[in-house]
């Protein structure tokens, strides 16, 4: 098997694909794959890890074009996991690659890279900063802990257990058209707190995102869901925090569950993986 | 040449897990200016792997109406084989009920009872079902939680920043100095209080549940700057890691009512702990697995199984949907349907540098908490539950006695943060320069098999003796290790080559430690002293650094409110 792996360095601006010979046996992952490469080929490959259990959210790159925890993907199940995505036009023409004997391996798309596959998530953290993601307690708190009843945690354990790779961020066709999109994963936390009966009884919470770069951006590709490895829904989401601005008469435009509008890219990205040029992407400060 | 920026600040936390966020939310709340430095996100910490929950004699299950801090305080002594430090697990377990209801207030979405107060779970040594927990995610829960907390208090995060030495002029710590992964430049922190709250040391062993950065970068920071480390030898293995990856299934798998097969498919802890059975503490139960497998009525000679089946699909997925889905991913089973292969794994480091009840050290200015530290409130074997709460209990009284310390000392000098900037400066530069005959990955590997071969569930003096003459081989290795690439982005092999010199150095304490005691207790297993030995042995190691050498002096235990006594269960 060979492990392709999308490089590059800010120091010279330079972006290849190289090819890495790896054995894969049961059990081996592409986290485990990058480290062999990493440790016995060539250590100035770069990349994100921690836990390598799946639950850190440090290691989403892109295999064979989906997003994914390296850590929690068989390199010997790659081809045969089917990810059905809806196509991301914004990506452009992607690197060719052969799944047969091939694992091709990119650092997530909508992300700017700073080296080989460790991309700045500060526009993503960003959006996750402006829903204003903590716990607002009704008052007069005593020492005993607020009552929820067992289904409310249900409810909101399908989007607490949300980890924070931002893989929905990169498979999301929005994310890469519009940059001030706040995407899945900031919109899932956000609905979570609207969600908890413990928080006063106001929409404030729903009203945080009530514009156009909020709930209202997405397209209901549901990409955000195919690829999320804590199976957390952010489109459903997205949708029932619109019907709830609807039934309170605050929604702007008429609720369209599923449109198509997907339009040509527009940034100037790299072909094939859908960040800012070299020269831009080696700039933290763009 | 790069610049090498400074940077001032009241409080400076090394570690963005939930010991130091918890510190971090006190003193910014008491209007310091405070900085958390951390080498990777502190979404990325270890923390967020906890799977079981944190303890605190709340009452509320079913059964448990009688529980209390006092309780749980016996039951912590009795589990740390009676070597923890009494006053100390007072303070955990009187904190321990307001810990947990401050996190539910912070929004903590914990597991509930029918009625709707936090629900509670059995858990290995505890007499009462006292676990709160966010089904198996709990570790995951709390982070997320004091991460939005700190982002409520715009929290200043230094993220994917390796701090390489402390500042320490005349017993005093006036700072640190840190790596920019990023781009590669060395940055001064000056700061009236630092606070190491970087975890344990896991990664020094094969057959680890810890993350992969768990290098036990904070012990080996306090080694440097003179501190000793305590009670090293005693080191957590874990009875229930997956086989071949070695993650963790949680200790609640068993709370929840799993049973402990071996090949002849028969519940073997009967033999081991007749009442308690699979939840006897951490220590007995591995000990009971790998001796399972040792007489060979293991699988493969590696393995035992872990059998959930009867609890049924509905209770699985209420109570341990994290564990099946890791079980799937992990091991391509189904646990709802088959038994799962587990072994005993390294888990959890009980010694690190001593620390009082408030994170103080023997170093002013210099505090400690969590894993990193020993206060000690696990003594020889930590209980399931209890590091959770740890870290939320000693990370509040640390960052408050920062506080107090760093409203009475004056800015620091900028001088000896200048010349540990130029002192790192040297030594990186000559690692970096220096010619490769060795491959960091290479004496890693090796560190880790002698640390799992040699000082290991079980442990002997001839072992013991042949692993350290091989830890002081591997550490002259280290004059060859080179660096492949001079980049100054994310150059990971230059991150890996100086975790690498600190886990040489707190292996080597590990292993004196464990040759020195000639006793067995808790999780130190002796086959050649297989008993506990009160009159010689109830007393704390503390590992000196005397110019490279390592010397073991011994410390009084805090007892008081529990007399020593047999261990049963």
């Amino acid at each position: 098997m060979v492990l392709k792996v999308r490089r590059f360095d800010p120091s010279t601006g330079s972006v290849s694909y190289d090819h890495f010979d790896v054995k894969p046996k049961p059990g081996l992952t592409v986290l485990s794959a990058l480290f062999y490469v990493q440790e016995r080929i060539d250590d100035s490959l770069s990349f994100r890890y921690s836990c390598r259990g799946a639950v850190c959210g440090s290691c989403a790159v892109l295999v064979n074009r989906v997003p994914r925890l390296a850590c929690r993907t068989q390199l010997d199940a790659v081809g045969s996991e089917a990810v059905e995505l809806k196509p991301d036009p914004t990506l452009g023409e992607p690197e060719p690659f052969n799944p047969r004997h091939e694992i091709l391996v990119e650092p997530l798309p909508h992300f700017h890279v700073l080296k080989d596959l460790v991309v700045d998530f500060r526009r993503f953290f960003r959006f996750y900063e402006a829903l204003e993601p903590f716990f607002r307690p009704p008052e007069g708190l005593l020492d005993r802990e607020l009552r929820l009843e067992p289904a409310a945690v249900k409810e909101l354990e399908t989007y607490t257990n949300c980890i924070q790779c931002g893989a929905c961020f990169a498979a999301c066709p929005v994310c890469g058209r519009n940059q001030g999109y706040w995407g899945p994963a900031a919109l899932a936390k956000l609905y979570r707190f609207a969600q908890d009966p413990r928080e006063p009884a106001d929409d404030a919470r729903v009203e945080k995102a009530n514009r156009p770069d909020g709930w209202w951006a997405c397209e209901f590709f549901a990409n955000c869901r195919a690829v999320c490895p804590k199976g957390v829904p952010p489109n459903l989401a997205i949708g029932a925090a619109r019907r709830r601005l609807q039934e309170l008469g605050r929604a702007p435009v008429p609720v369209q569950e599923e449109t198509s509008n997907v339009q040509a890219p527009t940034s100037n990205q790299v072909p094939g993986t859908g960040e800012q040029s070299p020269q831009e992407a080696g700039n933290p400060n763009v | 040449m790069q610049p090498h920026p400074l940077h001032s600040h009241d409080v400076v936390i090394v570690g963005g897990g939930l010991t130091g966020l918890r510190a971090a939310l006190e003193a910014s709340r008491a209007g310091l200016d405070v900085a958390v430095i951390s080498k990777v996100h502190p979404l990325r910490s270890h923390s967020v792997a906890a799977q079981g929950g944190i303890n605190a004699a709340l009452g509320n299950a079913p059964g448990g109406e009688d529980d209390t801090w006092g309780k749980h305080a016996f039951d912590t002594v009795k589990g740390s084989d009676f070597l923890a430090d009494q006053d100390a697990v007072e303070t955990l377990c009187r904190d321990a009920p307001a810990a947990v209801v401050e996190l539910e207030h912070m929004g903590t979405v914990f597991s509930r009872l029918p009625d709707g107060r936090i629900a509670q779970r059995p858990f290995g040594g505890a007499g009462f079902p006292r676990t709160c927990y966010c089904a198996d995610r709990t570790g995951h829960n709390l982070l997320h939680t004091l991460f939005e907390q700190g982002v409520g208090r715009r929290l200043k995060v230094y993220d994917e920043y390796f701090v390489t030495s402390l500042v320490v002029t005349d017993k005093r710590c006036s700072g640190c100095i840190a790596l920019d992964l990023s781009d590669g430049t060395l940055h001064g922190f000056a700061a009236k209080a630092v606070l190491l709250a970087t975890g344990g040391y896991g990664r020094i062993y094969a057959r680890s549940t810890n993350a992969l950065i768990n290098t036990g970068d904070g012990a080996a920071l306090a080694w440097r700057a003179g501190l000793p480390l305590e009670d090293m030898e005693f080191v957590q293995f874990h009875p229930t890691t997956l086989y071949g990856t070695n993650i963790l299934i949680s200790e609640a798998a068993r709370g929840e009512g799993g049973y402990l097969l071996n090949s002849r498919r028969e519940r073997f802890m009967k033999r081991y702990a007749e009442q308690a059975m699979e939840l006897a503490p951490r220590d007995i139960v591995a000990r009971a697995i790998q001796t399972e497998i040792d007489v060979g009525r293991g699988f493969k000679n590696e393995y035992v199984l872990l059998d959930l089946t009867h609890l049924g699909a509905e209770r699985i997925n209420e109570r341990l949907p994290g564990i099946r889905q890791i079980a799937r991913d992990f091991a391509g089973a189904d646990l709802v349907r088959e038994p799962i292969p587990v072994q005993p794994g390294q888990h959890y480091s009980m010694g690190g540098v001593p620390a009082e009840t408030d994170g103080s050290t023997l170093v002013r200015g210099l505090f400690a908490a969590g894993e990193c530290a020993c206060v000690s409130v696990h003594g020889a074997n930590r209980l399931g539950g209890n590091s959770l709460l740890e870290t939320i209990v000693f990370g509040r009284r640390a960052g408050a006695a920062m506080v107090e310390s760093a409203r009475a000392v004056p800015a620091p000098a900028a001088e000896p943060l200048e010349a540990a900037l130029a002192q790192e400066l040297a030594r990186i530069d000559r690692l970096l320069s220096r010619e490769r005959t060795e491959r960091v990955n290479n004496i890693r590997d090796d560190l880790m098999m002698t640390m799992f071969e040699m000082f290991g569930v079980f442990r002997d003096e001839a072992r013991m003796r042949e692993g350290l003459g091989i830890l002081t081989h591997l550490k002259s290795r280290l004059d060859g290790v080179g660096i492949g690439t001079r980049q100054s982005s994310y150059n990971q092999a230059l991150v890996a080559a100086l975790e690498l010199e600190g886990m040489l150095e707190v292996a080597e304490t590990v292993a004196r430690s464990a040759l020195n005691r000639l006793e067995s207790r808790g999780s130190h297993a002796r086959t050649d002293f297989p008993a506990r030995d009160d009159a010689n042995w109830l007393v704390h190691s503390m590992a000196w650094n005397r110019g490279g050498q390592v010397e073991i002096v011994h410390k009084p235990v805090a007892v008081g409110m529990f007399p020593v006594e047999a261990r049963q269960y």
